[in-house]
């Protein structure tokens, strides 16, 4: 267990200087422009680095047990996440930008709640599903509270609207219900539920049904709409990169021709300085992270750990795959960042609890402290 | 349920999900890797240079014409947000262009272009007010250079002009455009999203070279007192036009060549075509009596006279091949008193002395009906028939400027000539062309063309041109006090289809002071002028006038004492 943790760790690493790297050249333009400083984002960002090691070294070394041993714990966490998405309806301390109310102002710092109810999402449905333990075969303990949390949550999100994020808490959601055992039934008709509910939603929102037809028409130079300019640009990058890449800072497509560059299409401008190396290699991080994550889960001491180190895994490589596949216009576009890489706050601490949370649990695999042990046989006993 | 089955849920969502990244990884193999036509994000720009200036013979200190960069601005109505004061707009663009204030407002409602020209500054200020966004939108600029003449009119027939295209549309602006014309520079890069250019980015700059600079022999003194005293005998006289030049009889350098009416080099477009016309060169007109110097200075030299061979002029009519020659000179007069008093018989039969033959030979030798080979476009060549094609009469009517054509150069070239020891040079106006680099590559010589008569017949027809402007002389109203002048009077009916017009004349007069030892040589002609017509009234006067002052401003010394009378300056 020690190597897979190794390996996750420095696999994380890697993608975190490989993203410093990257915010450095993709965000010097729109920096330089906004802020005549083009080390700006950078310099922030590294700010954030900062907080973020704190926060996988206190995750890592919190016993994720606490979440379950103490449930004020996952129900304040959940009340806070919560109110925050109240509050960014409130003028003063949210606020509407680029037509969503995202943002919490808190002084200095600006965060976004809808990252932390990912991580909520995956916390809670853990700590719940192992509560209930067999019972999640039971229509309302297995089905409807658990959907109706989530429910909560993913209300609030399309409300921003942020059904990027709606769609990665829904999805994590489900299929931490799905892996602990709720009924397919169940699960198909609570998530057609919720699925025509969104779906509603967003046939109301002009602009992302617009997004969406953009996305259906496919992106050829006929397509005309921002969407399509913004997916035509970023394949540009992509095919000027070609194998190896235009080199570093050699990037032509951040000159604001590719709008982002330094966010949510981060990845387009890193395939076209370092190249399909680059762009494989990212992918392949991911590959890794996914097995480090479903080894530690599958060998994780209790059902909790198994739960939580599947719920996070899910949510790091499920968000990568979005992101690389609304890049790569294999998907509409979404306000989805690059884990590790985008640039952002809320979204580098997010996922660097979600590795704390995955080392925590492997942290715990070969650790037979008697507890644990009476834990384990506690468990096994409830199954039989 | 079991661990087991948790297991397995587990392996089938990572299962799916490691499927996804296989697929992007394919997309990505093939976004990356197939064959795509290539980026490109180029950018150019030219950068302008600077046309070559021009100057006068005094260097560098008086410019004649000069570019200088200055930005052209226009208009893209549709760039105009609602947000905008056009009203205010129009006013800031009307005031700092000098344009009308609702011209510029009517711009803004063509919204069919997204180019309408505005204007061209080179007023930095200006530049600074229009580039302010904030209150200005819709408003842009691009490099422009414009070509000034800081003299205004001055020497506009010699300098020409520049038209839109930036090319020399006449006079030496077209005639050196290829050295005056300079390379434009050429910035190679790529650019922004804006089109702007990505100064990291930057692969080549070749920064534009200016033209040659132009210097002419013309003296911008000496040009503005021709001009001015043009500019008045037109006026006075009501002429048609006029025309003067002056020449260095020892090098063939002009010293000013004026013509009037002129225009504005900076403005040409107020004018028509006849008005850029240089006349100095550029009209053909029968020379008259300024024409029988060089035939008495043929016969001269052909020893077929004298200066004291006596001529029976009769009584004042002379009838040869059936048509009457008239004469207001009486009597048996010698060489010297036919040319002094202008007497048209008395030529006639020199030039019947010297023979069909000679005259032709003589006159081609002072390069008439021919091109002088000067620096400027449009030259004339005058018209001289062939020798075979004359009749009987001609051989009478050439050595009185009658039936033959000149250019006003031919005939202040010819007399330079004659002041020159008999030596024909090639007049020339420019004098060297430095390049933006500072390298002379082209500096001029004085090139002789002939020598059509002896050092001493020249000598002699000096010294009787000299009594020309003598008491007694046809043209005593080109005396200029101090100095001995060598000239002639010329009065001609100017040809007109059938025969000759009987109100219109062309006065003239051609000189060169001093008389003794010649340093320049000047002509002056007036095309119909009103109601005087005589060369020695109306030509004289301002030969006098340009003679005087640039024989001071040349510093050429006093060949004769100043009568008392004559240095004073007349009282009112």
């Amino acid at each position: 267990m020690r190597k897979t943790l190794t390996t996750l760790a420095l696999t994380v690493v890697l993608l975190l200087g490989l993203g410093i790297v990257l915010l450095a050249t993709a965000s010097a333009v729109r920096a330089q422009g906004l802020y005549a400083d083009p080390h700006f984002f950078v310099k922030r960002q590294l700010l954030w680095l900062a907080l973020s090691a704190a926060v996988v070294f206190a995750v890592s070394r919190f016993d994720y047990h606490w979440w379950k041993e103490t449930p004020i714990l996952p129900v304040g966490f959940y009340a806070l996440v919560v109110i925050a998405l109240l509050l960014v309806f409130c003028p003063g301390i949210g606020g509407k930008v680029k037509g969503s109310y995202r943002w919490l102002n808190l002084g200095p710092l600006r965060m976004q709640p809808s990252e932390f109810a990912k991580i909520l999402t995956v916390i809670t449905m853990g700590v719940w599903m192992d509560r209930i333990g067999w019972r999640v075969h039971q229509f309302w303990k297995g089905a409807v509270y658990p959907a109706a949390g989530l429910g909560l949550l993913a209300g609030l999100l399309v409300m921003e609207p942020d059904f990027g994020s709606t769609f990665v808490v829904a999805v994590a959601g489900g299929a931490m219900m799905f892996v602990s055992g709720s009924r397919f039934l169940y699960l198909g008709v609570l998530g057609l539920a919720g699925a025509s509910l969104v779906g509603a939603v967003v046939a109301s929102n002009a602009n992302r049904m617009a997004r969406i037809m953009a996305w259906m028409q496919g992106h050829g130079e006929e397509n005309t709409s921002s969407a399509a300019y913004q997916l035509q640009q970023a394949i540009l990058a992509f095919e000027n990169g070609g194998p190896w890449g235009v080199g570093f800072n050699q990037s032509i497509q951040k000159y604001n021709y590719l709008p982002e560059a330094h966010t949510d299409f981060i990845f387009a401008i890193g395939g076209e300085e370092f190249g399909f190396l680059f762009s494989i290699a990212v992918v392949l991080a991911f590959a890794i992270i996914l097995v480090c994550g479903v080894l530690i889960s599958m060998r994780a001491p209790d059902r909790l750990g198994r739960l939580l180190a599947f719920g996070m895994t899910l949510l790091l490589v499920f968000q990568a795959a979005i992101n690389i596949g609304v890049v790569t216009g294999c998907l509409p576009t979404k306000g989805l960042a690059l884990p590790f890489i985008s640039y952002g706050g809320t979204n580098l601490i997010t996922a660097l609890f979600a590795v704390g949370t995955m080392m925590n649990v492997g942290r715990h695999i070969d650790v037979f402290d008697e507890r644990m042990h009476t834990q384990v046989v506690r468990n096994a006993a409830k199954h039989v | 349920m079991h661990e087991r089955g948790v297991q397995i849920r587990i392996w089938i969502v990572a299962a799916g999900l490691f499927l996804a990244l296989c697929g992007l990884g394919v997309k990505l193999a093939y976004l990356h890797l197939a064959n795509h036509s290539k980026l490109t994000r180029a950018y150019k720009r030219t950068l302008l240079e600077l046309r070559g200036r021009i100057f006068d013979c005094n260097g560098t200190q008086f410019p004649m014409a000069v570019s200088l960069p200055a930005r052209q601005f226009y208009m893209d109505p549709q760039a105009v947000k609602k947000e905008h004061n056009k009203r205010q707009i129009a006013k800031t663009v009307a005031d700092s262009l000098g344009l009308k204030e609702s011209d510029v407002f009517d711009k803004f409602s063509q919204t069919d272009s997204r180019y309408i020209k505005l204007g061209i500054s080179d007023n930095d200020r200006i530049f600074d007010l229009l580039g302010d966004v904030k209150h200005i939108s819709g408003i842009g600029s691009e490099e422009h250079v414009i070509r000034s003449y800081p003299q205004g009119r001055r020497m506009a027939h010699v300098l020409g002009f520049v038209n839109d295209m930036g090319v020399g549309g006449a006079g030496i602006e077209q005639q050196f455009n290829r050295y005056l014309t300079g390379t434009p520079g050429l910035i190679e890069s790529e650019k922004d999203a804006g089109s702007r250019e990505i100064w990291s980015r930057r692969k080549s700059f070749v920064s534009p070279i200016a033209g040659s600079d132009v210097y002419l022999t013309l003296d911008h003194n000496i040009q503005y007192e021709v001009e001015t005293a043009i500019k008045e005998v037109v006026e006075k006289f009501q002429a048609t036009s006029g025309w003067a030049i002056v020449e260095r009889v020892k090098t063939g350098e002009i010293l000013a060549m004026a013509s009037y009416p002129d225009f504005e080099p900076g403005n040409y477009n107020d004018e028509t075509l006849d008005v850029w016309r240089n006349n100095a060169i550029a009209v053909t007109y029968e020379p008259g009596s300024i024409m029988k110097a060089c035939a008495v200075a043929a016969a001269l030299n052909e020893k077929v006279v004298t200066p004291d061979t006596v001529i029976d002029v009769g009584e004042g009519v002379w009838f040869y091949a059936g048509k009457p020659l008239h004469d207001h000179v009486t009597g048996r007069i010698t060489v010297s008193t036919a040319l002094k008093k202008s007497s048209n018989i008395a030529c006639a039969k020199i030039g019947l002395m010297l023979g069909e033959k000679r005259l032709d030979a003589y006159l081609r030798a002072f390069n008439f009906g021919g091109k002088l080979g000067i620096e400027l476009p449009g030259e004339e060549r005058g018209i001289l028939a062939h020798v075979k094609d004359w009749d009987k009469l001609k051989a009478t009517r050439v050595p009185i400027g009658q039936g033959v054509a000149v250019t006003g150069l031919q005939m202040v070239n010819a007399y330079s000539a004659i002041a020159n020891d008999g030596v024909l040079l090639r007049p020339y106006l420019v004098d060297k062309i430095v390049s933006s680099s500072g390298e002379t590559i082209f500096k001029a010589k004085p090139d002789v063309l002939g020598r059509p008569v002896r050092p001493e017949v020249a000598r002699q027809v000096r010294e009787m041109l000299v009594g020309v402007t003598e008491e007694g002389g046809t043209g005593k109203r080109a005396a200029v006090p101090g100095y001995s002048i060598a000239g002639k009077t010329g009065t001609a009916q100017k040809a007109v289809p059938g025969g000759y017009s009987s109100t219109d004349y062309y006065a003239s007069f051609v000189g060169f002071v001093p008389g003794t030892a010649p340093v320049f040589c000047v002509l002056v002609s007036v095309e119909r002028p009103r109601p005087q017509h005589m060369g020695g009234f109306v030509a004289a006067p301002v030969f006098a006038k340009i003679a005087a002052t640039a024989a001071r401003y040349l510093e050429v010394p006093p060949d004769l004492p100043f009568a008392e009378d004559e240095a004073e300056p007349a009282q009112p």
